[in-house]
């Protein structure tokens, strides 16, 4: 079995490791060298994969490290039938569903502070590339609507899963997702217009 | 904007990204910590634990099958050792890290089996740390453990392996068949809002049931929807309790708001029954009162386009015949795309509520 989260986890990553050979996370914790090759390699990809869902460097860091221990405290459960930056990814996409699901107040005032603190330092952001413009749309949605946007359209997960993790209705889901592309878009093209 | 077009942009933020290096530092230390890589002490602590485990399996408890895991016995102990199951017929109980030699061969419908449990019914555990696996063996993955009470709605079983009687459980409790929160929430496991699925023993032959028959209270018709989904009843819950016995009930028909904003499609290729497998795309959402909108509390339901059911104007009370496993359901096949079990798939449609009729009145019970 695999999630979706684990094909959208390896988009554009590089493996760890280039065949398809299991890895034994265990193993590699009992080789304390191999593990700290392990690690720098695979940390920038759990916290990039995070980061982009979430789109706060400090939740990100804090989720990073709860998906990191969690793992290494279960390694001997991890199976080695995938990457397990991709089991790691995964762990971490439930813990920032949890978040979001659960501190929805917290993450909407948060989300306030990071609006406020980008507004004041992008004034460059005109002069910037697309990706920059992404970004600042983004920060223009509620948390849970950015999540579902980012599991719908860059994980590629069916509605009916996002309607579980966020234990909404399908068509409460369908609805939040219509709203985020409708905010996203608006947005969006209204910066790339100006 | 398309939607290939919104994956393109959004593809565009999902850029490498790099923590601070003092972050990166400390979480190393934490995970070193956790690895033991500092001290000594860890390799007396497994000893400690091993000689524990064999000392247990030695007074002959009935855990040493590795199917009953109490709490005290998933130390973690590295390796972890696994059992030789007791009612194997093996001889001494070993704690030699390899699964059982033989290849246990099911065989559907044979003893031994738990009286009362049935196929769409309820089974409770009636221990902590029962293991949870993917197939009716004990050589099988173990998925997790259920604990004392948790309830599991019986997909299939009993099947007979390896001495016991095994039972195919979903939801409830139970993972989801994807692996709903891997691995911290499987031991136990926690419900999860998908439908999950595996083989839980019931038992030794002639000890005590690790699993039961149980029931929930079942509201009776008539009532309103609010019965229905503030009980905290699961589908598969409703599923076990009415299974295709009509359902009677009020609720409100919610009107659309302008910014609903809906759409979206249902897989690449409409799939068979799509009126079942797509539901949620009718926006049928019945709601438990005029003032809980239109992506409030309340369930959805389905409409057969061959059974003539039409829906009445929005913005009213509606009374409901509903079933549940309706016959179609068999046909849920996954949607393509995915990696969905077509047993959870089945299930999911089976629990999805289909309308005999819907009609206006005045008001709920």
């Amino acid at each position: 079995m695999t999630f979706g989260i684990e094909r959208a986890g390896n988009e554009g990553m590089t493996p760890v490791r280039a065949t398809g050979d299991p890895i034994s996370l265990e193993a590699l914790v009992r080789d304390p060298v191999r593990f700290r090759t392990w690690y720098d390699e695979a940390l920038p990809r759990v916290y990039r994969y995070l980061l982009a869902r979430c789109g706060d460097e400090g939740l990100a860091e804090e989720i990073t490290q709860e998906a990191f221990v969690e793992a290494i405290r279960n390694r001997r459960r991890f199976e080695g039938r995938s990457d397990p930056v991709t089991w790691i990814c995964a762990i971490g996409r439930n813990r920032l569903v949890d978040h979001v699901r659960h501190d929805m107040r917290g993450a909407a005032r948060h989300l306030r502070l990071i609006n406020a603190r980008t507004d004041l330092e992008s004034n460059a952001w005109r002069e910037s590339d697309e990706r920059e413009a992404v970004q600042q749309a983004l920060t223009k949605l509620l948390p849970d609507q950015r999540l579902a946007l980012m599991l719908r359209y860059l994980d590629q997960l069916p509605v009916r899963e996002i309607a579980g993790l966020l234990h909404r209705s399908e068509s409460a889901t369908e609805s939040m997702l219509s709203r985020a592309r409708e905010s996203f878009r608006a947005a969006y093209e209204g910066q790339t217009d100006a | 904007m398309r939607d290939d077009q919104l994956t393109q942009l959004l593809r565009q933020i999902d850029e490498p990204a790099y923590p601070d290096d003092a972050f990166a530092d400390r979480l190393f230390e934490k995970l070193s910590r956790q690895a033991g890589y500092s001290r000594g002490s860890r390799p007396m602590l497994l000893l400690v634990a091993a000689a524990l485990l064999v000392g247990v399996l030695a007074v002959g408890a009935a855990v040493g099958s590795g199917l009953l895991k109490p709490p005290w016995l998933t130390v973690e102990v590295s390796p972890a050792p696994s059992v030789q199951p007791i009612a194997s017929l093996e001889g001494t109980p070993s704690a030699a890290p390899t699964p059982p030699s033989t290849t246990p061969r099911p065989s559907p419908n044979s003893s031994p089996s738990t009286a009362g449990i049935v196929i769409d019914g309820l089974a409770r555990s009636t221990v902590d740390g029962l293991t949870v696996r993917t197939e009716p063996t004990t050589g099988a993955v173990a998925l997790g453990t259920i604990d004392k009470g948790q309830l599991g709605f019986v997909v299939a079983g009993p099947v007979s392996a390896d001495g016991y009687a095994w039972y195919q459980l979903s939801g409830l409790g139970l993972p989801a068949n994807t692996g709903c929160e891997p691995p911290a929430q499987t031991t136990p496991f926690a419900p999860c809002s998908s439908i999950g699925l595996g083989w839980v023993a019931a038992g030794p032959p002639d000890g005590q049931p690790w699993l039961e028959a149980t029931t929930l209270p079942c509201p009776a018709s008539p009532m309103n929807v609010e019965t229905l989904v503030t009980r905290g009843m699961t589908p598969l819950e409703r599923l076990a309790c009415y299974r295709s016995t009509p359902i009677r009930f009020r609720a409100w028909f919610p009107e659309i708001p302008p910014d609903a904003g809906l759409g979206g499609t249902c897989g690449a290729v409409a799939p068979n029954p799509a009126w079942l497998i797509c539901q949620g795309l009718s926006y049928n959402n019945l709601v438990i009162s005029e003032s809980a909108g239109f992506e409030g509390a309340g369930l959805q339901i389905s409409i057969d386009p061959a059974s003539g059911v039409a829906m009445p104007p929005r913005g009213q009370w509606v009374e409901v015949v509903a079933h549940l496993d309706d016959p179609a359901a068999r046909d849920c096949v996954p949607l393509g795309g995915g990696e969905q079990d077509p047993v959870a798939v089945v299930l999911t449609c089976r629990s999805e509520l289909v309308a005999d009729s819907v009609n206006p009145v005045a008001g709920p019970y």
